[in-house]
């Protein structure tokens, strides 16, 4: 048998990019928010301010962070109290930041009293100076990591109770493991696996990690870990747990080989049969052993034909992602058209997994996703700002000695994507349902209608057919009328 | 039927009685090389067979039942905007290896260049390339390229070495001490800008010129006879008789591409032409061009200065003016001198000799023949070679007398390639500063201080003017693989000049070029050349320089002084894989059979048949050329008595891996005379050594034993009949018959028609399907077991006296035959046809049985007896000479065809890929294929346009038309085996 292979082409070269450390920032905002700003001007901010800004980076409104540098504290009363009265007057940094925002007027807030805007204008600059202390802290990682190495084993232990449920928590809430998991392949879990958050731990203060689970500022993370009330102790041996985790990665599940426990089963049976048969002689009738022995043949032959049958088809195939990202959220309930992403698919021979600027052409705006919260979208950032690609995990695999065309099924025979990747719209996960064998492929060559007629391709060959096709002798013209089932059409 | 033969062993013997060397032969087998012979021959045992058999189901069940490996797919992080994954991008650039000049479309896939194109757009190369070109994308992926700059022996940063170098020349000019810049033939208007500012700098830089084959003697004669010293066009295509001495136009005089392009233009027969050119060809070994000539005059090198001096003489006799006293001519000139004269104005004389007084009467005929102004111009001369010998004898002298404090070493590898090499490498020592800017620590390079290694022209950006007012650019294709830099840009920084070059080259074309043409914009002027790749300036008609009479006695005089002794004589020559050497490293090049000898991986002394016979030599006997340097010799039908003919650009010893000492390095031997490199030796002592090293050769194992393979006839009996020469075509299409059914003839049916006209056996087309097919490189050792791989080989054959015979060259590749004889012997079903006439190779159903080669009339088939490229990863199948298994190497590699494993039959597949891809353009399109469309590698790329390939049912196709020509046959077309490659019978023009 040969192997043939074909240089890979998915050998990509390094580019530079510039950095985006802001994104960053954004990612930090959706998850920390101060521990000790005024009370007041936090819940003000929420209600009032944060559906149009926020602080570190741009969102409707401008970036609020330094905001108190910019401006004096008499300019802004006015400003947020009457925006419009303000820019009306002619107040020339008023008319600039007006004509900056695309004119987007920002409503007044009549509500509000001085005192209130005072509250959140000292809260803004208290995140400023978190904010700060935040950046400088992820600066000081590698020193983390170091001391990570210093946990006890004790530690790691009780972390590893903890975190599995053997143990609870002292002062209530559900084990770790029930939402983060720590094998693979999990039946798509949104949450963050233990690996994950091992990396992630690595990269934050504990007080930040404690906050995190403790007292999360927002969003669904906040739902979810209300009941949450972690000890300092607890904390530190989960810790322990997730670094000591990050070492071994996580596990591989494999599933019973039901099937291997079947054929040995009736493997021994017939063995057994056969030592009646000659020595011991336990069951009169023969006619016992012959059947079970026949029965054992059939099944154990079954076995054989079926798995052969099955080497080297990966019909089913649905491995984890570096991402949990899901088609159905995406191509589903969004309704982004498969060629947005997979643009390539019209024009190469591949369809192209999307690189990440692609993602981001709607990821700089949507920052959490309906399942997964902003932890799997921070990824996108992450890849971009350590410029590290994503290593996808490859579903459709064909042999390196096929040369399959995308342009070719999709442009020229107007195939749609379903009718070899399935109803990709409603998988969370992308899973192999086609074949993708050289029977499954010559099926749909043999039966497959063309454009013949409507396209000139055609025109100005295969005379005969075109008679056949007028004269009514034939009503359609296959793929292998023309050609397709030629070896050369897909292999050399 | 003339009596062809191929080799000096096979001439005049019965083809039956030849002892032929088969592919397929037991001794042969590789498992014969690894056993003992009595294993293979012991007869299989029960019990051994039932050991074999158990393990080959426990193996074949432990395989399969492995998991489905994980792959990955990762996509860019930012995807540039012009890459598509799985789509080529197209950049046209220029290729420029010291003085070979190409312009290009370099096809780059994800972002790494795999192949090389000709580009049409060029008024020079027409489209065409040279097997050198072709290769050269190889040479990029290269692993003995130097990935760091080097001082003293160590790597170091260049921020690092830049500040030493720049200390250093800053010293060495503020004590007035010489910088010298030693640079192969600069042609681009940028980077003598780029000196200019190094000067303004370093004011006492001087540059001395350095082709290590020049043509000092064209440059030096015009500077005589015309008070310019430069090379002039020459339009081959205006000449209607063309006389060369020596002169290797077609192969390796000065622009080869070019001169081929304009040299078949009016010799091709295929649009009803009634006229041919005449060209006599004077030469001492069988060059390219001489092999191709209509009459060949073998000549010792010493007699060709005579010849000369009375052709002049006829010809003034003739025309009347003065002719002077010279020795008698040892051949007859008269006919050749009355037919320069009836095509006055319309012939052409060339020499490629570097003998000064040769290339003075060369100017004295062309002159009396009008020849300037209509087949000559003196107005757009090359700018590719520049070099003046004697400047580099001088600079060397100067070394040697410690004058000289920097050298700058540029292009340039004089320690293996000048005739004065050993005192070169004394004088180097003498010199505080030396500076190379070789991309290989080479013989040169690793003698220097600092090495700065230059980037491959694929990394570059650069300019050229190789004729002048014809500009070409050269664009990166790739980012810099390794941490080098380019050439200009070191020395602009040594200046203190910070811009970048490519901001550089854009500023001298706009302050020079841009006020040459009509666009208003820069930018768009700028966008222009570089997506065209060419600027040129149509030249303005002048009238031609005086020519100056007075030098043209003191020449002939001079020859007659130099009645030259009896005795051996050489001459030197480059070939047209290896070129001088620069390229040596190159395993495609190494491995392209020379197109006269087909011996691969040597150079050798080509002494005549009856020359071997005299002193009873055969082929790979090593004999000793003036107890200096030993050679083994190959008996050339067509060598001139008594002269030997050596290749340069062999025996490098600091080339890499491939390129070492394979061959002997020549360039020491010739002498200098008058600031010209001779290129010949005289008064040679040649004497056997007593001991054989066999040479590879690729062509006596491809015998077509005698059949009506190549066909031919003259230019008069052509036009009395075109069919003459092919009469035995029709015979066979009248008794054609058969009992196959026919072939259908819907839809498409590849062919190819190869004109034996145009073709003139460069072997472009050899490389140019090398570097698209992926197809392996399989070593000396190999070769020598007739396992070569190339797809297309081309067939040359001899006809009549083995002292002077006449050679034709034929392309063969898969015929496609539609009764394909290796289709129903393989028990596999792996090579079958398909609907469009195509004889398909499925390798993943191929065993190996080898049937199909040994029932394929024209021995196509080409068998991987290993793994030559790592397709499967097996350590134990590769071999791997030339270092194809590396990665870096692999690069090359076109993700569109696969690799082939060991023990797979593979053949040429009329590059199938460029057939679906245009296919596929021209449904989306929803249009019928245009015919030309798609172009086979060796049909984009041939600089004699004698491939065409098409769709023969489309009876409008180019194809069609010349299957219909008169001078259509097929090869062994008696078997009925039905071809779908057509040959048009090649026409000489010469008298009956």
């Amino acid at each position: 048998m040969n192997i043939l292979s074909r240089l890979k082409t998915s050998k990509l070269f390094p580019m530079k990019i510039f950095s985006i450390k802001f994104l960053l920032f954004l990612f930090v905002t959706t998850f920390y928010l101060p521990v000790n700003a005024q009370p007041d001007g936090e819940q003000l901010f929420k209600t009032n301010c944060a559906v149009c800004h926020k602080i570190g980076a741009k969102l409707v409104g401008p970036d609020l962070m330094g905001v108190n540098d910019r401006h004096s504290e008499e300019w802004l009363l006015k400003f947020i109290k009457s925006s419009q009265t303000v820019i009306k007057s002619g107040d020339e940094a008023a008319v600039k930041l007006f004509n900056e925002n695309f004119k987007l007027v920002m409503p007044d807030q009549p509500t509000l009293s001085n005192e209130d805007i005072k509250a959140v204008l000292s809260y803004i600059a208290a995140f400023s100076v978190e904010q700060d202390q935040a950046a400088t802290e992820i600066q000081k990682e590698d020193k983390l990591a170091g001391m990570s190495e210093n946990f006890l084993q004790e530690e790691i232990k009780e972390g590893t109770r903890l975190f599995l449920g053997l143990k609870s928590p002292e002062k209530g809430g559900e084990s770790c493991v029930n939402c983060h998991y720590t094998t693979i392949p999990d039946s798509l879990n949104w949450n963050p696996s233990a690996a994950d958050l091992s990396k992630y731990s690595l990269s934050k203060t504990d007080a930040e990690l404690l906050k995190s689970i403790n007292n999360p500022s927002s969003g669904k993370l906040k739902e979810v870990h209300q009941n949450y009330n972690l000890s300092e102790d607890e904390f530190t041996s989960i810790k322990a747990y997730l670094i000591d985790f990050g070492k071994k990665g996580l596990k591989e599940v494999r599933p019973l080989p039901k099937r291997l426990l079947t054929f040995l089963i009736f493997g021994f049976l017939i063995v057994l049969m056969l030592i009646d048969l000659i020595w011991t002689h336990k069951i009169k009738y023969k006619v016992i052993h012959l059947a079970v022995i026949l029965l054992a043949i059939v099944f154990i032959s079954k076995i054989i034909i079926e798995e052969a049958y099955a080497v080297a088809y990966a019909t089913g195939y649905e491995p984890d992602q570096p991402i949990k990202f899901s088609h159905k959220v995406h191509a589903g309930q969004n309704r982004i058209d498969c060629q947005y992403c997979h643009s390539s698919a019209e024009t190469s021979k591949t369809a192209g997994i999307p690189s990440a600027n692609v993602c981001l052409n709607c990821h700089k705006a949507v920052k959490t996703g309906p399942n997964s919260g902003s932890f799997e979208i921070a990824k996108i950032y992450d890849a971009i700002e350590n410029k590290k690609p994503i290593e996808w995990v490859k579903v459709h695999n064909l042999p390196d000695h096929v040369f399959f065309s995308h342009a070719q099924h999709v442009n020229a025979g107007k195939i749609s994507c379903d009718q070899c990747h399935g109803q990709v719209e409603e998988m969370h996960v992308v899973k192999q349902v086609s074949e993708l064998s050289m029977g499954w492929c010559l099926e749909c060559h043999k039966n497959t209608k063309i454009n013949f007629t409507n396209n000139a391709y055609y025109s100005q060959m295969f005379e005969q057919l075109h008679k056949d096709l007028k004269s009514g002798k034939i009503d359609s013209v296959t793929e292998s009328q023309v050609g397709g089932i030629d070896c050369q059409k897909c292999h050399y | 039927m003339d009596n062809y033969w191929q080799s000096i062993e096979e001439y005049g013997k019965d083809p039956k009685e030849l002892d032929r060397k088969a592919e397929f032969t037991e001794e042969n087998h590789p498992l014969a090389e690894m056993f003992d012979k009595s294993i293979i021959n012991a007869p299989a045992s029960r019990r051994n067979f039932l050991k074999m058999f158990g393990f080959s189901i426990a193996t074949a069940t432990v395989v399969s039942s492995c998991k489905n490996s994980v792959n990955k797919a990762i996509p860019y992080l930012i995807k540039p905007e012009e890459i598509t994954p799985g789509k080529a991008t197209f950049y046209a650039s220029s290729y420029m290896d010291s003085s070979d000049y190409c312009s290009i479309l370099v096809k780059t896939r994800e972002g790494r260049p795999i192949k090389i194109e000709g580009n049409t757009l060029s008024s020079i190369t027409k489209g065409g390339t040279s097997a050198k070109t072709q290769a050269s994308v190889l040479s990029l992926y290269d692993t003995e390229r130097l990935q760091n700059p080097i001082a003293k022996g160590t790597e170091k940063s260049w921020n690092e070495i830049d500040k030493d170098i720049i200390k250093e020349l800053n010293k060495i000019s503020s004590d007035k001490g010489n910088i010298v810049l030693l640079t192969s033939s600069i042609y681009s208007p940028s980077t003598k800008k780029v000196i200019e500012q190094f000067r303004k700098k370093h004011n006492s830089l001087k540059v001395v010129n350095y082709d290590p084959v020049s043509a000092s003697a064209i440059i030096l004669a015009n500077k005589n006879t015309f008070n310019k010293a430069l090379i002039p066009s020459y339009y081959f295509n205006k000449a209607a008789v063309i006389v060369s001495f020596g002169a290797d136009f077609l192969g390796t005089w000065i622009s080869p591409i070019e001169f081929t392009r304009q040299y078949v233009q009016n010799r091709k027969l295929t649009n009803g032409e009634k006229t041919m050119s005449r060209h006599i060809h004077f030469e001492t070994g069988m060059s390219l061009t001489g092999s191709n000539a209509d009459k060949r005059i073998p000549i010792k090198p010493s007699d060709e200065g005579i010849i000369l001096a009375n052709l002049y003489n006829e010809l003034t006799k003739i025309t009347g003016a003065e002719s002077f006293s010279t020795p008698e001519s040892p051949v007859n000139i008269k006919e050749i001198a009355n037919e320069l004269l009836n095509n006055k104005t319309k012939s052409l004389v060339v020499s490629g000799s570097n003998n000064l007084s040769n290339q003075i009467l060369v100017n004295a005929i062309n002159n009396l023949l009008g020849s300037y102004g209509n087949t000559i111009d003196l107005n757009t001369p090359f700018l590719i070679k520049q070099a003046i010998d004697s400047d580099f004898n001088s600079l060397v002298q100067s070394m040697n007398e410690g004058s000289i404090d920097a050298l700058l070493i540029y292009n340039a590898n004089p320690v293996y390639n000048s005739f004065i090499s050993s005192s070169f490498i004394t004088g180097l020592e003498k010199v505080p500063l030396k500076i190379s800017f070789a991309s290989t620590l080479d013989e040169t390079a690793s003698l220097c201080d600092y090495v700065c290694p230059d980037n491959h022209y694929l990394e570059s950006w650069n300019d050229a003017e190789p004729k002048k007012g014809f500009y070409s650019l050269m664009q990166p294709t790739i980012a810099n693989l390794f941490n080098t830099r380019q050439f200009q840009e070191s020395i602009l920084t040594w200046a203190g000049n910070t811009t970048k070059y490519h901001d550089f080259i854009q500023s001298v074309w706009e302050a020079e070029l841009f006020p040459k043409q009509e666009m208003p914009l820069f930018r768009n002027f700028w966008n222009k050349s570089l997506q065209d790749g060419i600027f040129e300036v149509q030249p303005v008609k002048a009238s031609q320089p005086e020519f100056i009479d007075s030098f043209t006695k003191p020449a002939i005089d001079k020859l007659a002084s130099n009645q030259n002794e009896a005795g051996f004589e050489i001459s030197f020559y480059e070939k047209v894989s290896i070129g001088n050497g620069n390229q040596a490293n190159n395993p495609w090049l190494q491995e392209m059979p020379d197109p006269i000898s087909k011996i691969v991986w040597d150079n050798y002394a080509n002494i005549s048949p009856k020359q071997a016979k005299e002193l009873n030599l055969k082929n790979g006997d090593v004999i000793n050329i003036n107890h200096t340097i030993q050679l083994p010799i190959f008996i050339q039908p067509g060598q001139a008595y008594q002269t030997l003919s050596v290749a340069y650009g062999y025996g490098r010893t600091k080339t890499g891996k491939v390129g070492n000492k394979v061959g002997e390095n020549v360039f020491p031997l010739p002498t200098i005379k008058e600031g010209c490199i001779q290129n010949t030796l005289l008064n040679v002592a040649v004497s056997a050594i007593g001991f054989n090293h066999p040479l590879a050769m690729t062509q006596t194992h491809h015998s077509m034993e005698g059949r009506k393979i190549v066909r031919e006839s003259t230019l008069e009996k052509y036009l009395e009949d075109p069919k003459s020469g092919n009469e035995y075509h029709f015979e066979i299409e009248e008794e054609s018959t058969s009992l196959y059914k026919n072939h259908p003839t819907e839809g498409h049916h590849w062919g190819m028609v190869v004109d034996l006209n145009s073709c003139i056996g460069c072997g472009n087309c050899v490389i140019a399907c090398q570097a698209e097919n992926n197809v392996p490189v399989v070593g000396k050792e190999e070769a020598m077991k007739n396992r070569e791989m190339q797809w297309i080989r081309i067939d040359r054959y001899y006809n009549g006296d083995p002292e002077n015979p006449e050679t034709v060259f034929q392309p063969v590749m898969c015929q496609h035959c539609d009764n394909a004889p290796c289709e129903n012997v393989c028990p596999t079903a792996a090579t079958n046809h398909s609907s469009e006439g195509l004889n398909q190779m499925i390798y993943n159903r191929c065993v190996g049985t080898k049937y199909c080669a040994n029932n394929c009339p024209y021995k196509v088939r080409r068998f991987n007896w290993f793994d030559y490229t790592n397709a499967d990863a097996i350590p134990a199948n590769t071999h791997d000479v030339a270092g194809m298994t590396v990665d870096l190497k692999r690069m090359v590699l076109n993700p569109d065809v696969t690799v082939r494993a060991k023990g797979v039959m593979e053949k040429c597949s009329m590059c199938v890929q460029r057939i679906q891809e245009k296919k596929l353009d021209a449904k989306i399109e929803g249009r019928p294929l245009k015919d030309l469309e798609i172009q086979t590698a060796c049909m984009q790329s041939c600089p004699s346009n004698a491939i065409i390939f098409g769709d023969m049912n489309d009876k409008k196709s180019e194809v069609s038309r010349l299957m219909h020509n008169e001078r259509n046959y097929h090869l062994l077309e008696e078997l009925h085996v039905l071809p779908s490659v057509g040959y048009l019978t090649k026409i000489r023009n010469k008298k009956a």
